[in-house]
């Protein structure tokens, strides 16, 4: 189990950083033109190629040294500023590259020196050596020292990198009231290193890429050796690698590369800033993708259910979880149906609701100017513009647009008889239901459905909703997940994974892991444990 | 490779006219199905009530009443401070058949009347008496309209009248009548709502005539349709019920006594709840027994090719007041003796219904044909030719008992 973990390590050391073919070519051709061309051994000639090829950036700093051994060996520090850890840089670089050299170091040549630095002189975690200019820029913009020797055609590159960044904070998209509280940052390492202390296994491997030709952003595939289906793993290699594009800013962009469907307002990559949930998903064999940059994970594959989890289901006991489950479910229904159902309602089915109830909805629409169906789509886009401006706008204005919003548009526009408190009510239910959702791009998938309902509501009631719901459902099962059927396990019908959808059967239940995954290795518990009744003597 | 090629292109060209052909087909589907008509909410009168009469004038069949909801007293009632406002109003016009009276009433309203709402059906005697059949037609037939409409014979005053009553329980009169049969039903058990469900039933094969709860004006005609009506306690006039009618293929025949009309609910199964008068057995005083749950059951048995009808009624009850001294409710066998008389007080109420349904009205409102058919196929088949001769002769027996469960919190009455 082991020498895997070490064959894997090394293996991804010889790859460190995998980058899609067709980019690299791409970079050959234009981006930097001398980056396949080698180091020279000339201190002057590299620092004034490079302040030429790099526009003598300001944020570039150089340091030139020179030691006290018997070559008066000359050195060159190369690093970006902001990006290195200035006590770092002082106390594992410069400082004992200064300090007195013992006898032997002292008497060593300048063609051995670079051998010299990267074995004994140089006490940081990481030391790399760089042959040409393209691994020599890679490595200076990750935010490595890179010390060039006076004679010398190589250069070395020390890991310092640091610099401001936030700290981990609690998820700011995905609250949970039991369960961790830590939340992914814009930092990578900082982030595999969430998840890794959640999953103490060797078998938890990763593989480094780095995407983008401008932003050259590092993207790290992480996955559950043995549990991850190997096939599955080779479809995300390739299409990671079919990427071709000047900026990775978010994990977003690549989501949008790589799934299925391009086509859809349902999302077929989850995302979550959590990490218990990508460990979580990592165990039941499924792939995850940390992007540099973003606290938000991507987890491939994903099926419409695991819309509806959340981590927090694992932790509560099971009963509560299933009853919250269940009501998310309702609340994606309410939140996709509601207004189209009242429009319906008012306009064609006005025999299908109590006599009691019509005549009060009659009397509230008494008077409005608008029929039914337009003051729905009119308030339901006040509603999108209210919850656009609240996202947008600068967090001290927030006061202002809840009372302006609440008061103009529930009550003034009621009492001034433009819009029926009935409608009011829809909407508000709507909106309520809709942030229900656990995960903020199937709440505005539903978002976007929900008006399409309602232009079929308003203009064939409820056979138009009948229609459209029929299409969704078409729609839906003919939509895959890297080749998973995003409907799973409802259709293709699993059983077996019937235990974590509408409801989440106890822990104890839960032997296998999800039959939709085609990994081979099944059992999560080996024994059937079940809660002891009693102490066993 | 040339081979590969046009599978393909066959391959394709299916897949295009499969999904034309799809496409096609769900074009014609968003056409040809169910019927779809957009109404706007705020532009439909919500007719809650219809009632019928003859046409006074003469010249043609019958005028119609509708009761409409005003949907903007309904806002001001509900947002308090109503102003005295009425919630409905009605609309009458003549016709020779429901329909025509509809539509010419469009002369008249300024929306559209919506009928899926309907709650009630009133049928002035006069016009129960020429049948009720042809008035139900419309309402079986249109699909807009429900045949859950409850149905009442109107005694003594029109149905134009009584829904022009205003009520002051509830805001829309109709509600009021509507909801009252319901009530009495699960209290008194005297009326119970026929539906125009049930009424098209017995239209069928004639296995049981149609029977019908009454409505009539009780107090000052004259104020019934003023605010004046409803400022006053009491209330000028009020719609009340009074007992089931009785019809024979479609028409009104009788009018039931109150003890006869009980009668019908007990051998109905209709009773829900109600009270069982005796007088007390050694002084002065009643005993009130509440029944709370009744059944029947009703078999036939062919006695020398004729059928005798086997009623069995079991009741289960409650002491609820006894306004006379010396009962002691703790004794069973005291118990099980007022248990007796209440047997024996229902017995009476059904024997006089079945007594004036065979000897005055002659009309089988019991459905005993309908028993007949499911328990002595072969007697019916016999028999029914000539059923309303053979209706009169039918022998019947009546079996009740009754458990009295309680006697309340106390034991012995005040009573001295």
């Amino acid at each position: 189990m082991f020498g895997d973990y070490l064959k894997g390590k090394s293996k991804s050391d010889s790859n460190n950083d995998k980058r899609s073919v067709r980019a690299e070519k791409h970079e050959q051709e234009g981006m930097n033109p001398f980056s396949n061309k080698p180091l020279s051994a000339s201190l002057e000639q590299n620092m004034e190629l490079l302040k030429r090829e790099l526009g003598d950036a300001s944020d570039i700093m150089y340091r030139n040294l020179e030691l006290e051994n018997a070559d008066r060996t000359k050195l060159l520090i190369v690093y970006v500023q902001g990006m290195v850890d200035d006590d770092m840089m002082n106390e594992f670089v410069i400082k004992p590259l200064l300090s007195k050299l013992s006898s032997d170091q002292a008497e060593s040549t300048s063609g051995k020196f670079l051998e010299l630095m990267k074995s004994s002189l140089l006490p940081t975690g990481t030391v790399n050596e760089l042959a040409d200019w393209k691994q020599f820029l890679q490595k200076l913009f990750m935010g490595y020292a890179i010390i060039m020797v006076e004679g010398t055609d190589k250069a070395l590159a020390a890991a310092i990198s640091g610099g401001e960044k936030r700290g981990i904070e609690e998820p700011k998209t995905e609250m949970a009231i039991r369960g961790p509280r830590e939340g992914f940052t814009e930092s990578l390492r900082v982030n595999t290193s969430l998840v890794r202390r959640k999953l103490r296994s060797p078998k938890v491997w990763m593989e480094q890429w780095t995407l983008g030709e401008i932003t050259q952003t590092p993207v790290c595939i992480m996955y559950v050796k043995g549990l991850a289906d190997e096939k599955m793993l080779e479809d995300v290699r390739e299409r990671l690698n079919g990427i071709c594009i000047d900026s990775i800013m978010e994990s977003g962009n690549i989501e949008e590369l790589i799934s299925d469907q391009k086509w859809s307002p349902f999302p077929t990559i989850m995302y979550t800033e959590r990490p218990d949930t990508v460990a979580g998903n990592l165990i039941e064999g499924r792939i995850s993708l940390l992007v540099d940059g973003t606290p938000f994970a991507l987890i491939v594959p994903s099926t419409l259910n695991m819309f509806f989890q959340t981590a927090e289901d694992y932790y509560q006991r099971f009963d509560i979880a299933t009853f919250l489950r269940m009501l998310r479910f309702v609340s994606f229904v309410i939140a996709i149906l509601m207004p189209s159902v009242y429009v319906a309602i008012a306009s064609y089915h006005q025999e299908m609701i109590p006599t009691r109830l019509l005549l009060k909805l009659a009397a509230q629409r008494e008077g409005v100017p608008f029929p039914a169906y337009l003051e729905a789509f009119i308030m339901e886009f006040v509603f999108e513009i209210l919850r656009e401006a609240v996202v947008r706008m600068p967090s001290a204005a927030g006061n202002t647009i809840s009372i302006v919003g609440g008061l103009v548009i529930g009550q003034s526009a009621v009492e001034a008889g433009i819009v029926s408190p009935a409608v009011v009510i829809v909407v508000s239910i709507t909106a309520i239901a809709s942030f229900v959702a656990p995960v903020y791009s199937l709440g505005i998938a539903a978002r976007l459905l929900r008006f399409l309902l309602l232009f079929a509501a308003s203009t064939i009631g409820f056979y138009g909703i009948g229609m459209v719901m029929l299409l969704l459902l078409l729609h839906l099962s003919n939509l895959r997940s890297f080749g998973i059927p995003y409907l799973t396990p409802f259709a293709p019908f699993k059983l077996k994974d019937l235990k974590d959808t509408l409801v989440r059967a106890p822990l104890w239940l839960m032997r296998e892991r999800p039959q939709l995954l085609p990994s081979k290795n099944k059992i999560r518990q080996q024994t059937e444990i079940e809660p002891r009744k009693e102490p066993t003597q | 490779m040339s081979g590969r090629q046009s599978d393909g292109n066959d391959e394709l060209l299916m897949k295009i006219v499969r999904t034309s052909i799809l496409l096609w087909m769900s074009c014609i589907l968003l056409f040809l199905s169910g019927c779809w008509d957009l109404r706007y909410l705020d532009k439909l009168g919500v007719v809650l009530a219809m009632g019928i009469d003859e046409d006074l004038s003469g010249k043609q069949k019958l005028q119609l009443t509708v009761q409409v909801v005003l949907t903007q007293n309904v806002a001001a009632l509900s947002k308090g401070g109503g102003g005295g406002e009425s919630p409905v109003t009605t609309y009458t016009d003549t016709g020779d058949t429901i329909f025509e009276a509809i539509r010419k009433m469009s002369a008249k309203t300024s929306r559209r009347l919506f009928f899926s709402h309907t709650q009630m059906l009133l049928i002035s005697e006069g016009m129960s008496r020429k049948g009720i059949y042809p008035l139900l037609d419309l309402i079986e037939r249109n699909p807009d309209i429900r045949t859950n409409i409850s149905v009442a014979v109107t005694r003594g005053s029109t149905a134009k009248e009584l829904l022009q009553v205003k009520t002051q329980m509830e805001a829309i009169p109709v509600i009021q009548i509507l909801d009252m049969i319901e009530i009495n039903q699960e209290s008194y058990g005297m009326n119970y709502p026929v539906y125009v469900k049930d009424l098209i039933k017995t239209a069928g094969r004639g296995l049981m005539q149609a029977s019908v709860p009454t409505v009539r004006m009780e107090g000052d005609k004259a104020k019934s349709n003023t605010s004046d009506n409803t400022s006053t306690i009491p209330a000028g006039a009020i719609p009340a019920l009074t007992t089931m009618a009785v019809f024979r293929d479609g028409k009104l025949v009788e009018f039931l006594k109150p003890k006869e009309s009980r009668g019908l609910s007990w051998l109905q199964g209709k009773v829900k709840n109600t009270v069982v008068k005796l007088a007390c057995p050694e002084s002065e005083g009643y005993l009130i027994v509440e029944v709370s749950n009744a059944h029947n059951r009703t078999t036939v048995r062919n006695v020398k090719g004729m059928p005798v009808v086997d009623i069995t009624l079991s009741l289960i009850g409650n002491l609820q007041e006894i306004t006379c001294p010396g009962i002691d409710v703790a004794d069973e066998k005291a118990m099980d003796r007022i248990g007796m008389m209440t047997s024996e007080a229902v017995k009476q109420e059904a024997e006089a219904v079945i007594n004036i349904l065979q000897k005055k009205a002659k009309t089988d409102a019991l459905g005993w044909a309908k028993e007949i058919y499911i328990h002595q196929p072969s007697l019916w088949r016999r028999i029914v030719p000539n059923w309303e001769t053979e209706f009169p002769k039918v022998k019947h027996e009546i079996k009740c008992t009754t458990k009295i469960n309680g006697s309340g919190i106390r034991s012995r009455s005040i009573v001295k």
